[in-house]
């Protein structure tokens, strides 16, 4: 802060005058003459991490001895208090987040899992939606989602069939421990928090009602065909916690798109695979070898699965093949893919698995590049599933 | 070529019109009614110069119109307490007798029926203090502030920012800070409200330097800025006078004083967008348009700008001598052509207005409710660009540096700057407002932040 910033005839408006001995004091780098008060620039920077009220922010400080983490702590134990009192208040804003875990099949790995967590999670308005806290939490709740899908599954009779995407019980993935995202590096958490102890605390820290609407996940691979790889796209539009954009994305809508990716081997060939040879002796022999062959290869197929996810995201489908030339993803001039040059879904990908080697092999079998199923949510909105 | 693609797009300008009418139907602002005048340009016997002066019936008679004007708002966070603010300061000055009470529910009105086009969700009060005349918006919600900021259906030439003391300053506060500064928003007065519920006087220290820092951070005098710390909610209630009303009186006089008065459009450059052209044996071509600004006499040089076209000519002769802001007109011009001139164009002092090829703007995206698109687009989508009587195809692109922007899209509902590349030149200032069409439904807002490109 300026000299000239100290020097100005402050408020002449105000009705508590700011003496320059005010000023000097909160805006000193030498240690304050007392100790308990805040700087305003601490204060600040306390706001970054938890979005409260200016004098909370102070009495947090104050009461911890102007630490940061300290006065993060302070505001935990007194958030619980706080929670109650907001508990039950309608939500109507929030955001959808989708972790990725795993985008599938690759290079390394053919066999590699779809693997990701889909959550909507609700508050009171868009300031809080648009926090960084909010959509941190979002992360890890959905990142939660996603490695607790397979236990929390086995407990529920499967209802919905072959699906690859699934709904998971909201209750009992409130009272799952939360995983918080290794790359996040360390947290002030205890240990033994569990998913709704997390929206507890954040109920605290930002003062609103924060609900888990819904949960879905999908963790799939497919060990038993060497000719099929999955593979996973995923698009958030207008979220605001984007520090990881590979793992995480989040907006008002959201959506997943599997995608399944088959080499042009015979069948024999795809069962004959299992043998003693290594796979690269084998030569083009599974799925995986695509991955290898071309340079370039994944980087290719994950802007274009990507553009599925946003193709999903933002325009009103309602299936993949079903729905007609308004609804059916298929059907629809594919504008979020750069290069389609004003074709259809189903040109741009065929004409894709042409391109990279996918739709035939010399003896006959055919490969290809398809969108299996796909997942969107929009907050408040209902989900739209194609299959 | 471009002659022919002028002449099919010519109904769908005039279509545009009148929806731009609806867009600023609810303004009160009497600066800015001389547009609710409009009127037809007679074509009667090629005699084609009609001054009518358009000024609107006062909205209301008491208020003394010889005061100068300025169109302020409320702005700042959800709740912080814009709307009673409002409610307060026609409340104190009502008793000053420079204002007619207007109750919160008056203010905060729901909306009766959603209209097509963009919502204009906002309430528009007029009060007078001792020496200015203010046309003033509340805004309900924060969606519709951007709306309305961008597509100037709240037209400020200065706001007030209110910022609860209870909370500080909010991300909504940020944002409005931001976008008040792009819709060319210089200066502001800064509203402390709600110190009856702090204590603390060293509270109020931290909302005070808190906000300067702010202000400064946008770009505004976060230094000079005034601020003033009371309660809209006990002036509004006739209590706590000390904090209260005689707060309130001193926002106002601070508003006075700190914020600028706008030029009139009678002292800015005289401009003129031309709608119709003729020619009239014998005497020569004649453009016809109403004038956005500034004063024209007989003999004066002008210049014809956009569309590849810097003329320079001096209006030859004008039914009356003298033409001004809010006329509707015909103007002779000088040994020109019939070819030379094309509705679009604007006719204006010389040097006083650039022509533009690119440049960058702030765009608000209409949803599908607003009657908007209802698919989302990439960059190089390419609508039709609506600018005073001019139309044309522009390309959409993002800000160099922007990341994926090949694949970014956006939605509508959205609120975006961008790049926009005119396949012809028109003339534009920054500050320009316009319009985006497709098809003959509006999809978009923007006002010009950047100029990149002139010819
Ligand atoms: N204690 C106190 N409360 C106030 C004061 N001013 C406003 N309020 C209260 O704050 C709440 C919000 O006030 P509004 O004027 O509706 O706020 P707003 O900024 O218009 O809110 P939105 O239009 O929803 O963004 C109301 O309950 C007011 O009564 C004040 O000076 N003191
Ligand atoms: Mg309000």
């Amino acid at each position: 802060m300026s000299s000239s910033f100290l020097a100005r005839s402050s408020s002449s408006s105000s009705r508590h005058h700011l003496t320059p001995r005010s000023l000097l004091r909160l805006y000193s780098t030498n240690p304050p003459a007392d100790p308990s008060k805040p700087s305003i620039k601490l204060i600040a920077e306390l706001r970054k991490h938890a979005p409260v009220s200016l004098p909370l922010a102070r009495e947090a400080l104050a009461a911890s001895n102007l630490s940061i983490p300290a006065a993060l702590q302070w505001l935990a134990t007194r958030s619980s208090k706080k929670a109650d009192k907001v508990a039950g208040r309608a939500t109507n804003d929030g955001l959808v987040g989708v972790w990725t875990v795993s985008r599938g099949a690759n290079a390394r790995m053919r066999s590699a899992p779809v693997w990701a967590g889909m959550v909507e999670m609700a508050c009171e308005t868009d300031f809080v939606g648009r926090s960084e806290v909010f959509g941190k939490c979002l992360a890890e709740v959905a990142h939660s989602a996603a490695f607790h899908s397979e236990v929390l599954l086995q407990k529920q009779r499967v209802k919905d069939g072959d699906a690859l995407v699934r709904e998971l019980p909201v209750d009992q993935l409130l009272d799952a421990p939360l995983i918080t995202p290794p790359i996040f590096g360390l947290t002030l958490r205890k240990t033994n928090t569990s998913v709704g102890d997390a929206i507890r605390h954040l109920m605290g820290t930002v003062g609103e009602n924060i609900t888990l609407r819904r949960a879905s996940a999908v963790r799939k691979d497919t060990p038993t065909r060497k000719d099929l790889g999955l593979r996973l796209g995923t698009y958030g539009h207008g979220g605001t916690f984007n520090v990881f954009p590979q793992h995480f994305v989040s907006g008002r809508v959201a959506s997943m798109a599997v995608l399944a990716v088959k080499a042009p081997l015979t069948e024999e060939e795809a069962k004959v695979f299992g043998g003693a040879k290594s796979p690269l002796d084998l030569g083009g022999k599974s799925v995986g070898d695509w991955f290898r062959k071309e340079d370039g290869f994944e980087a290719k197929l994950e802007e274009l699965e990507s553009a599925i996810a946003r193709q999903v995201a933002g325009f009103p489908v309602t299936g993949i093949r079903e729905g007609g030339e308004e609804g059916a993803l298929y059907e629809q001039q594919f504008i979020m893919y750069p290069h389609s040059e004003g074709a259809n879904v189903k040109d741009v990908l065929a004409k894709w698995a042409e391109t990279h080697g996918l739709a035939k092999a010399e003896g006959g079998a055919s490969g290809g590049l398809e969108v299996v199923e796909f997942l969107k949510w929009s907050v408040g909105g209902e989900a739209v599933v194609g299959k | 070529m471009l002659r022919t693609q002028l002449a099919t797009t010519r109904a769908v300008a005039r279509r545009l019109y009148s929806s731009r009418a609806t867009l600023v139907c609810s303004r009160v602002a009497p600066r800015q009614s001389v547009s609710a005048a409009r009127a037809p340009v007679s074509l009667r016997n090629g005699v084609n110069f009609i001054s009518r002066r358009g000024y609107a019936e006062p909205a209301s008679k008491k208020f003394d119109r010889s005061k100068p004007f300025l169109n302020i708002g409320t702005i700042g966070h959800v709740d912080h307490g814009k709307t009673t603010l409002t409610a307060a300061i026609t409340r104190v000055l009502a008793e000053r007798g420079g204002s007619e009470f207007m109750a919160y529910d008056q203010i905060d009105k729901a909306p009766e029926e959603r209209a097509r086009g963009i919502t204009i969700n906002a309430a528009h009060i007029e009060y007078e203090t001792e020496n200015r005349h203010y046309g003033h918006i509340d805004c309900p919600g924060h969606a519709d502030y951007i709306k309305n900021m961008i597509s100037g259906a709240a037209q400020m030439d200065g706001a007030i920012i209110v910022v609860s003391a209870t909370d500080g300053q909010m991300p909504q506060t940020r944002e409005h800070l931001l976008l008040a500064r792009q819709v060319g928003i210089k200066k502001l007065v800064v509203f402390i409200n709600k110190i009856d519920m702090i204590s603390d006087p060293e509270m109020l220290e931290l909302v005070d330097m808190e906000m300067r820092d702010l202000l400064s951070t946008y770009n505004f005098d976060g230094e000079n800025t005034p601020i003033i710390m009371g309660s809209a909610l006990a002036a509004l209630e006739g209590r706590d006078k000390e904090i209260g009303a005689d707060k309130i009186f001193e926002l106002t006089k601070a508003c006075d004083a700190w914020l600028e008065l706008p030029p009139r459009d009678l002292d800015k450059p005289f401009l003129l967008p031309v709608e119709e052209i003729f020619t009239k044996t014998g005497r020569g071509t004649i453009a016809c348009g109403r004038a956005e600004r500034g004063v024209i006499n007989k003999g004066d040089e002008i210049e014809i700008i956009g569309y590849g076209s810097k003329l320079k000519t001096t209006m030859f002769r004008k039914e009356l001598d003298r033409g001004e802001a809010g006329d509707n007109m015909g103007v002779l011009l000088r040994g020109l052509k019939r070819e030379q001139i094309e509705r679009g164009q604007v006719i204006a002092a010389p040097g006083s207005i650039q022509s533009v090829k690119k440049f960058q703007a702030q765009l608000y995206v209409l949803t599908k409710d607003e009657g908007g698109r209802y698919t989302p687009f990439v960059q190089n989508y390419q609508p039709q660009l609506f600018v005073r009587s001019s139309n044309v195809t522009i390309n959409l692109s993002w800000p160099e540096g922007t990341d994926d922007a090949a694949t970014k899209m956006v939605m509508p509902g959205d609120n975006v700057e961008m790049v926009c590349e005119l396949v012809h030149d028109v003339a534009a200032d920054v500050g320009t407002r316009f319009t985006l069409r497709e098809g003959g439904k509006t999809v978009g807002t923007g006002i010009v932040t950047k100029i990149l490109e002139v010819v």
